[in-house]
Order: structure tokens, then C-alpha cells, then sequence
């Protein structure tokens, strides 16, 4: 490893300057810190008012061969007093790795103009100990000089120099123009117990002619660690006047490159070199990870999470459902879920600030459960059903609640959630707004407390049909919009897909639909980003809540009670049999229990060896060496294969009971971790001569806590591949970078074959 | 009590029994019609048809409950990949270049004649034509990354060494792309006559020709610029994705006025398309074709 980090800025996207808060200048959402970069400028003194910007953009005359640069656009200190300059006000880039003596750095520079206000403008990069102790910095002058200063006391009051650093060295002659790029070089190697320093400073390639800075033994300022091992690129200017009379140029870099001089390549100084983000796109045979994307059925969804604040439908007498049949389904994507105090409304008709509650289809974090509630009085709540579900955010369910004949029933994805309950109640047939994602009271107001964060597509609602009586396959078209393709047509009363950038109810009734709040309201957006995998990996900004990702899945079961267990009668849980019994006598006994949540508190005790042997199960009964039984709710409980992947998927779930029975004969939906994907690069710039390494720049995250190790690797063009370094997710959001410098079939330096031909492989190790 | 099982129904079965009395169908593939006092039992474990009851039943027990939707915890953690980008750190440019020995090549019947003369790059003098021209390789400062070319008669071919690296390349004159990667800009130029002082409103430039055949399924671009001083000055580059799609329209709209001397067009393209058959202009509502 020679290249320890690279960053050309392109693959942040554009960020905004973002007004400074708590004397800190911020760069839009901020996303490059963890990318690399540990600290914003800071106004740490705090004795100082700050202006001018950071931002990530394209500076008026370009950002050299790439689309966007790190500008700092006339930031300032506005000093009423005293005060002297500081390493914390900087963007800060830590050294990768250990501390070393000797710093290869590359980066680009350019500068509107050529700096105003001498030893107080102009500040191209400070070199910072591992503390974040000024040593020395690079700076133009006024004549487009470079100057490297030591770190002693930059300090002035009310706008006047008090104390200025001594300046090290200086170019003969200027060497910087405004408003031109700049290849910058510096070889700097330190003391490791003496302020001596030595530097080179290259504008462009590595030959003697530009050379423009050399000094042996420099005086940079004595810290307690003398390396060099934070980078603090573009201080804001320090002329302590106000914002009018202040700095007023744009400062930029891009083309981050930092080396060490430990390996076999990229070794020494490069030259003139340039960073490129490349993007990458999914081969035709696509691999095993799996895309979700924001898109779904459709070109629109509606998006309630950069406002969460619903969308509704006055009431009319066809939305009420009173004792009939019905079917409310919706495509959900949560973005987060409700904290355990909260619920979120995903379909509501709950005016409940005058009692005129209707029913209403919610997800409560206090006990993770979705719930189907109604009222028959506008009063009281009935919650007919509450079935524990924790939605994985991000990721797209569909979700129904259907009634026939007085059974209501609840599914996910189609499969249905516990067991249909008896539900012969007449809702109430009461004034209030239909609410999409909230509900309403009186007839417009937001209750903002219980607002649905996420995503939307296919809403429907279907009154005086039950759609679902059992286990379906959710279309994955959009819901027929006329009477050919649905028999059901004439009794639907809502349906909205958020297409064509549209809220309108495409139902026969074409309700008027009004957004929950007038000045921040839920849209319908198009995400473009369904088609391919690679699409929602190229977004720029990136977008956390679009990914590929690479489940492993433990097969699993449902056992359904309907009613107690006769004695004698069995069960087999892989390659146990268990024995319902009034009296425990042998192991693997089973106490039939006075009612049936004592019948699953016994079996869930004698599969898992629990608490309760001799009482609840016999003695000497141990473990299930293939499933672990769990808690769902009653009349059923759950089993999970204790192994892992698609091996689960052959535990065997079977009876010989009259009032029992398992949903499949053996567990099911096992699956292992997924096969590789492989991606394509980006076609190189046109006036490519030579590559020096690639980094994979990616950010990943995981779902939750437990083993999810990753690793990206360089296939060659001729099929020998490069293992990538393994990456262990965080909960968090984060960036990784994987760095390739060799030609898997050559073993030689990376070419631009290398990328044309190569591809990146995508592995889950763990 | 009565109970009846049915494991595997094929078609309908129809019950009716007294109070208690259980109808059990292990896999049903048509209907049941099921007609029984409270608290009789209707079980389907796997239903593909429908249920129909008469009076409420003491349960339908539909299966397929599912705990993967309720699982969450340590043994869930599914690793996501939210973004990734390829950087990549790469040079432009070539070395110092030297004189390089001249030679010669045969190629398309023409009898090319190369005086590779260092930091000028390389200059061909095309014997058939009496014309010189100057050949270079995009990224490489002028140069052309072809050094030392040698024709080798026998294999039919003319071979050349890369300016860096031990790369040999062969000349490819129908290839989209030079090294196997870096596409090869064509250019091509026309001309919009005007000798008067009026002005012409020109509303679109429209290129027909080999849409869809592309140098590969990278996003190849047809670029486009206008003088209207005799080529002094050129506008800002206008640009066409090109899709690979026989059909795709490539059309440039709004490009302003012009008067004498004429309007002059550059296009050229990135791994764009293979040839262009002709150009229309739009002026003034009139169509004006001329070959491009």
C-alpha cells in the first residue's frame, strides 16, 4: 500500500454552503466528514464572528477535469479583539494509518484572485501535528508567490497584524495565476525529535524545473508529536475585518491524493495526477444482491418523509364501511419507525377531537404491532387486530386488512399475519377526513404527532368486497384503474399511485385530495432508480435509504393451536417428536396446558429446553438441535431453524393433531447469503494516459446488530481477482474505501485495461 | 360430534354437520362450501380457491403466518450498500517525447508517409493525396501514442509501440475506440452560406444518420458548435446522449440568428455514431438541406 486516500470530490455530489451554526461552517448535509475528512472549520475561540462559505461545486472557471471542488468562498474572521489564528480553522484530513516521518501529498489548487490582505489571506493548507497544532503552512501571497510560514502566532486586533509567522520560504518568482489550476506535490518529512523539517513543493510533474519550493532543516513550530499528521486545507482568512471589507476570494482544491512511501508503487511524488469518481453499472447477470430502490409500481411514490404531513379526502358516505365487507391495502416503505411512545398512522378515518372515529390502520412503537382499529361509537377504540410486525425500514411491504364474512384479517406481503378474527362490528360512520399517512381532526387538522415517515404507492381501498380470504402474491403492476381488469371496480373508493407527479384519486369517485399542510406538503416524486441495481448506488449526493443489500435468511415456521391437543396426540420439530400428554412421564413430554396460550407456553419451554422441565415438559428432555421455538401470539407461536440459510429449509414440521397443525411440512424461506454481484466501471475521461491506483469509495450500513461482514474485490480483465480488505458495517451510515494499485492478472500496475476490462465484486463473507 | 378430512380435494366439499363438527381439507384446490351451526370448524391449510360460509364459523384457520416479518434482532443484520463510486487516480499527458525514426504505411489505399519529430508530434504526409495532416492520440499533449510503426505486409498489419508501457498496438480503421477503450473523436464540418445583410432565424439542426450504433453501451455524446466568423470564434459546445436506439432523435433547437458570412458547423462525437448520412437546418421555416 502506497496510496493510503484519495478524494476528488465528485463523488460527494453538490453541497451548499450552509449557514454556520455554533461558529461552525457547515457544507450541506455535512456528508464528507467520516469520508476521510474528521472536522469542519471551527470558530473554537469563540471570540470571533465568522462568515463567507464552504461548499462542494463547481467554481466559475471550472473544477479542472472533474464536475465539482471543495470552495471557500471569502470566509472570514470578523475579530473585535485579540485574537490569534488556530489549526481548528480548517477542513481537516487525518493521515490514514500510523504516524510517519515522511508525507507525500498531492492535491489541486486554484484561486479566484489573488489574495488581498498580506499574511492574513491566501491559506492554501496547514500542516497540523497529531494534535491539530499549526507547524507551518502553505499560502500565495499577493504577487502569487507561494510561501510556507512556521506555526508561530498569527494574531491581530481590530483588523491590525499584531504578530505574524516567520516565513520559511518563498518562491523566486509567482508561480500562481488566478483563477488557474494548479498540480501541487509536497514531499514533507520531519524530525522525530527536532522541528527540523525538510519539504519539496512540485507545481505539475516531478522534474527539477518545477521544483519551486525546497528547504532542508526548516524551523516549523516544536510540538510535542513533530510529524505531520493532519492536513487542515483552506483556513478561513484571518483579516479581522468586517464581511464588506474582508477576504473576498474563492479559494478551491480538489484531486486529494495522499501516499506513503512504504510499498512497491506509488511510492514517491506523482506529478500531475487527477482523481476521477467513476461510476459502476450491474453486469447483465446481475448477482444475488438485491436492489431496493424508492421506485416502485409506477413511475411515482409519494414521499412523506422529507414532509411528513399526510394527504386527504373529505369524508363521503362511500368511504364509510360500516358492516360490510372491505379491503384497505397500500404499498409502505418506512423510513424510520415510531419511537416507542408513538404510533404512526398509515390509513386513517379517526376524527377523535369529537369523537367521530371511524377506523383507522396504524403501526404502534410502543409494543411494535400493526394494528386495525375501529370504533362502532366514535367513542371508544376497538383494536380488532394488533399483530407484532417490526417493519424493516427502508424496504418495501404491502399491506392489507381485508373483512369477509365478519373475519377480519391482516397480511403482509400477501401472507396473512396471525389468524382471521371475528369482527362483526358496524363502524361508526362519522365526519372525518380520510387521512393518508395521518389523520385528521375536525376536518383539516394535522395531529402531527402520529405522522407516517416514509414512503407510498398503490393505495386502495375497496369497500363491500373482501379481496384477500387467504394467502395472495401482491401484483406487482399497478391496480387495474377500470372495470375490465377488476370485477371489483365499481366498489372501489380510493385509489392513488402517485404517478405522473399526481395525488389524484384515480378511483371512479376522483376525490379531491389535499395535502396535510400547505406549506411543507407531501408530494409525489419520481425516483428513477427501479431499472437497475447500479442506480441506486450512483446516486450523488448519496442516498442511504436506496442500496443493494445481502440478506441471509433462517428458515422459519408457524405452528396455528385450534384447539387443546388431545393427549398422545404428536408433533415433529426436526428430528424431535414431541408428545402432547396429560401427565409428563417420558422426556420430550408436552403438558397439555388448561387453554391454548398455556399449551404454547408449555411447547416453547420443551422445544427451547426452558424453564419448567418436569413441570411443563418431561424430564430429561434437552434443546431442539434445529429450531428454536419463539413468542408470536396467540393461537400460534413461531419456530426459526437454528442454522442459518437455505439448510433450515429442510427441518421437518409435522403432526399427527386434530386441532393443530404446521403451515408447511418443513420449515421455509431459508436462504443463504446471496452470490456476488459483479459491476462494470465507468469508462475512463478520454485523455487518460496512465492509471495509478483505484479507490472504492462506498458507504454501507447495516440493519442490525450481529455479524454482516463484506468485502469488495478487483476481478482482472483475465479473471484472477484482488481480495478487498473486509468491512464491518455499522448500524450507521458510513464510508469505507477499498484501495487497488496492482493488476490481478499481471501483477503489474493498474492500466486502463484493467478498469475496462475488470469489474468489482460485491461479497458478503459473514 | 362428525368429522370429516379431506386431504387432498379436487374438487368441491360440501358440508353440513351438527354443532361441534369439524371439516378439515389438507389441500383444497377448488371450493368449499361450508354450511354449519357456531362452533363448527372450517380448517384450509393451504386454500387456492375460496370459502364460502353461511354462518360464522368457530374459526377459519388459514396458514402460511409467517415469522420472518416479526424477526428482528442480532440474526438479522443484513449488510446494505448505499453508494459506490470508483476513483480513480490517473494520469494525463506523455513523457518528454524524442525524435523517432520516420516510416511509412500502407493503409485503405493510401501510402501514408510519418515524421515523428518529438515535441511537434507526428506529421503524415498522405502520397496518395499530396496532403500532410497530423495524427495524435486524445490525452497524449499532440502526440500520437503509435511509436516506431513498422508494417508488417505479411500479417497484414501495421504495428506500433505505446509511448509508455509495453503495449504493441495494430492501426484499426473501422475500430470506435483507440487502445481498446478510448473513444476516437470524429469530427465533421458544414457550412450555412449567407452573403446579405438579413438576418436567418435558424431553429434546429437535426443529424440523420447511424443512431443506435454506438462504440459501446457507455453513454457516447454527439457534440455540436456554431461560428458565425469564419470559425474565430465557436460557441459554447451543445451536447446529444446518445442512446443505443435506432430511433433516437438527434436535434439541436434554438440556435439563434446569423447573416453573412454564414454560419459554420464542428460535430463531433464521443464513441458516438458510426456515420452521419445528412444534416437538416431549420431556417426561417424553410428546410435547407446541405451534405454534411
Amino acid at each position: 500500500m502506497s496510496l493510503l486516500y484519495a478524494c476528488s470530490f465528485d463523488h460527494y455530489g453538490p453541497a451548499a454552503p450552509t449557514a454556520p451554526v455554533n461558529d461552525i461552517w457547515h457544507i450541506g448535509t455535512d456528508l464528507l466528514l467520516g469520508d476521510g475528512w474528521s472536522f469542519l472549520p471551527t470558530n473554537s475561540a469563540f471570540i470571533a464572528s465568522i462568515y463567507g462559505s464552504y461548499s462542494i461545486g463547481a467554481p466559475a472557471w471550472g473544477a479542472r477535469a472533474g464536475d465539482y471542488a471543495l470552495i471557500v468562498d471569502s470566509a472570514d474572521f470578523f475579530v473585535g479583539g485579540s485574537r490569534t489564528r488556530l489549526g481548528t480553522e480548517s477542513l481537516r484530513l487525518p493521515f490514514p494509518g500510523a504516524s510517519q516521518t515522511t508525507r507525500l501529498i498531492h492535491f489541486a489548487f486554484s484561486v479566484s484572485q489573488l489574495p488581498a490582505f498580506p499574511s492574513m489571506t491566501g491559506f492554501i493548507c496547514d500542516f497540523l501535528s497529531s494534535a491539530g497544532t499549526i507547524r507551518g503552512t502553505l499560502m500565495v501571497d499577493a504577487s502569487g508567490r507561494l510561501v510556507i510560514t512556521d506555526g508561530s502566532p498569527l494574531t491581530t486586533n481590530h483588523g491590525a497584524l499584531v504578530a505574524v509567522p516567520v516565513t520559511l520560504l518563498s518562491t523566486a518568482a509567482p508561480v500562481i495565476q488566478a483563477q488557474t489550476w494548479y498540480s501541487i506535490g509536497i514531499e514533507i518529512t520531519t524530525s522525530a525529535v527536532l522541528p527540523d523539517t525538510d519539504i519539496k513543493v512540485y507545481l505539475g510533474d516531478i522534474v527539477p524545473a518545477n521544483k519551486v519550493l525546497e528547504g532542508f532543516a526548516l524551523a516549523f513550530s516544536d510540538t510535542p508529536s513533530q510529524n505531520i499528521d493532519i492536513l487542515g486545507f483552506l483556513p478561513a482568512s484571518f483579516t479581522g475585518r468586517s464581511p464588506n471589507t474582508g477576504d473576498s476570494t474563492q479559494r478551491a482544491i480538489r484531486d486529494v491524493a495522499l501516499f506513503d512511501t512504504l510499498g512497491a508503487r506509488n511510492n514517491a511524488l506523482p506529478g500531475q495526477i487527477f482523481v476521477s469518481a467513476q461510476e459502476i453499472r450491474q453486469e447483465d447477470a446481475g448477482g444475488g444482491w438485491i436492489a431496493n430502490p424508492r421506485q416502485h409500481i409506477g413511475d411515482g411514490v409519494l414521499d412523506a418523509v422529507t414532509h411528513s404531513t399526510g394527504l386527504r379526502c373529505a369524508d363521503a358516505a362511500e368511504l364509510e364501511i360500516g358492516a360490510g365487507d372491505f379491503t384497505l391495502e397500500a404499498w409502505v416503505r418506512f423510513d424510520v419507525l415510531p419511537a416507542a411512545d408513538t404510533s404512526m398512522e398509515l390509513i386513517a378515518k379517526w376524527r377523535a377531537a369529537d369523537n367521530k372515529r371511524s377506523y383507522r390502520l396504524s403501526y404502534y412503537g410502543s409494543d411494535n404491532t400493526l394494528r386495525w382499529g375501529i370504533s362502532t361509537t366514535g367513542v371508544d377504540e376497538i383494536v380488532v387486530k394488533a399483530m407484532p410486525w417490526v417493519p424493516i425500514t427502508d424496504r418495501w411491504y404491502h399491506v392489507a386488512v381485508s373483512r369477509a364474512a365478519g373475519q377480519t384479517m391482516m397480511f403482509i406481503n400477501g401472507t396473512q399475519l396471525g389468524v382471521p378474527l371475528a369482527d362483526a362490528n358496524t363502524y361508526y360512520n362519522g365526519t372525518g377526513a380520510l387521512g393518508i399517512g395521518a389523520r385528521f381532526d375536525s376536518t383539516t387538522t394535522l395531529i402531527t404527532t402520529s405522522v407516517f415517515k416514509g414512503w407510498m404507492d398503490e393505495v386502495r381501498l375497496t369497500i363491500g368486497v373482501s379481496r384477500y380470504g387467504g394467502n395472495f402474491t401482491p401484483d406487482s403492476d399497478p391496480f387495474p384503474r377500470e372495470g375490465v381488469g377488476d370485477p371489483s371496480w365499481a366498489s372501489v373508493v380510493l385509489l392513488l399511485g402517485f404517478d405522473n407527479l399526481s395525488l389524484a384519486d384515480e378511483s371512479p369517485y376522483g376525490r379531491t385530495m389535499t395535502v396535510g399542510s400547505a406549506s411543507s406538503p407531501v408530494a409525489a416524486i419520481q425516483p428513477d432508480d427501479l431499472a437497475q441495481k447500479h442506480n441506486v448506488l450512483n446516486e450523488r449526493p448519496s442516498i442511504d435509504d436506496t442500496y443493494i443489500e445481502a440478506p441471509q435468511e433462517y428458515a422459519e415456521g408457524i405452528f396455528t393451536f385450534d384447539a387443546l391437543p388431545i393427549n398422545g396426540e404428536t408433533m415433529t420439530i426436526g428430528s424431535k417428536t414431541y408428545r402432547w400428554v396429560d401427565a409428563l412421564a417420558l422426556a420430550n413430554d408436552i403438558k397439555i396446558g388448561v387453554d391454548i396460550p398455556e399449551c404454547i407456553d408449555n411447547a416453547i419451554a420443551a422445544v427451547n429446553a426452558g424453564a419448567g422441565e418436569g413441570t411443563k415438559y418431561g424430564n430429561g428432555t434437552v434443546a431442539n438441535s434445529d429450531a428454536l421455538a419463539l413468542v408470536f401470539q396467540s393461537p400460534q407461536f413461531s419456530l426459526r431453524a437454528l442454522a442459518v440459510g437455505a439448510v433450515g429449509n429442510s427441518v421437518a414440521t409435522t403432526d399427527t393433531m386434530l386441532d393443530g397443525f404446521f403451515m408447511a411440512a418443513t420449515l421455509t424461506g431459508g436462504a443463504d447469503i446471496p452470490a456476488d454481484s459483479l459491476f462494470a466501471m465507468e469508462r475512463l475521461p478520454i485523455d487518460v494516459t496512465g492509471v495509478l491506483a483505484i479507490q472504492v469509495t462506498n458507504r454501507h450500513y447495516k440493519t442490525d446488530a450481529g455479524a454482516a461482514l463484506m468485502r469488495v474485490d478487483l476481478a482482472g480483465p483475465g479473471g484472477a481477482e484482488i481480495a478487498g480488505a473486509a468491512q464491518q458495517p455499522d448500524l450507521s451510515p458510513a464510508w469505507a474505501h477499498q484501495i487497488f494499485e496492482t493488476d490481478p492478472d499481471t501483477g503489474g500496475g493498474i492500466t486502463p485495461s484493467t478498469i475496462i476490462g475488470g469489474r468489482l465484486r460485491f461479497k458478503r463473507t459473514t | 360430534m362428525t368429522s370429516i378430512s379431506v386431504f387432498v380435494a379436487t374438487a368441491q366439499a360440501v358440508h353440513r354437520g351438527a354443532q361441534g363438527s369439524s371439516l378439515r381439507l389438507a389441500q383444497g384446490v377448488a371450493q368449499a362450501v361450508h354450511r354449519g351451526a357456531q362452533g363448527s370448524t372450517l380448517l384450509v391449510p393451504q386454500s387456492t380457491a375460496q370459502v364460502i360460509t353461511g354462518q360464522i364459523p368457530r374459526g377459519i384457520r388459514v396458514a402460511y403466518s409467517t415469522a420472518q416479518l416479526v424477526r428482528r434482532g442480532e440474526t438479522g443484520a443484513v449488510p446494505r450498500e448505499a453508494f459506490s463510486a470508483v476513483q480513480v487516480i490517473y494520469t494525463t499527458g506523455a513523457p518528454a517525447a524524442a525524435r523517432q525514426r520516420a516510416w511509412t504505411f500502407d493503409l485503405d489505399g493510401h501510402t501514408f508517409y510519418v515524421l515523428d519529430i518529438g515535441e511537434r508530434g507526428s506529421l503524415l504526409f498522405d502520397i496518395s493525396t499530396k496532403q500532410w495532416t497530423k495524427f495524435e492520440t486524445t490525452g497524449y499533449g499532440g502526440h500520437w501514442n503509435f511509436k516506431n510503426g513498422f508494417q508488417w505486409r505479411d500479417g497484414g498489419k501495421v504495428l506500433g509501440g505505446a509511448s509508455t508501457g509495453a503495449d504493441v498496438f495494430a492501426l484499426n480503421p473501422e475500430s470506435f475506440l483507440d487502445e481498446g477503450w478510448r473513444p476516437v473523436v470524429y469530427t465533421v464540418m458544414g457550412v450555412l452560406p449567407s452573403t446579405g445583410v438579413d438576418q436567418h432565424r435558424q431553429y434546429a439542426l437535426r443529424v440523420l444518420g447511424s443512431t443506435g450504433l454506438t462504440a459501446d453501451g457507455e453513454a457516447p455524446v454527439l457534440w455540436m458548435q456554431f461560428s458565425d466568423d469564419h470559425g474565430a470564434s465557436w460557441s459554447t459546445p451543445r451536447s446529444v446522449a446518445l442512446k443505443q436506439d435506432a430511433r433516437q432523435r438527434v436535434e439541436f433547437r434554438s440556435l439563434g440568428a446569423f447573416a453573412a458570412p454564414g454560419r459554420l458547423f464542428r460535430i463531433y462525437d464521443e464513441g458516438g455514431i458510426k456515420y452521419i448520412a445528412t444534416v437538416e437546418a431549420e431556417i426561417g421555416g424553410e428546410n435547407v438541406r446541405f451534405p454534411a
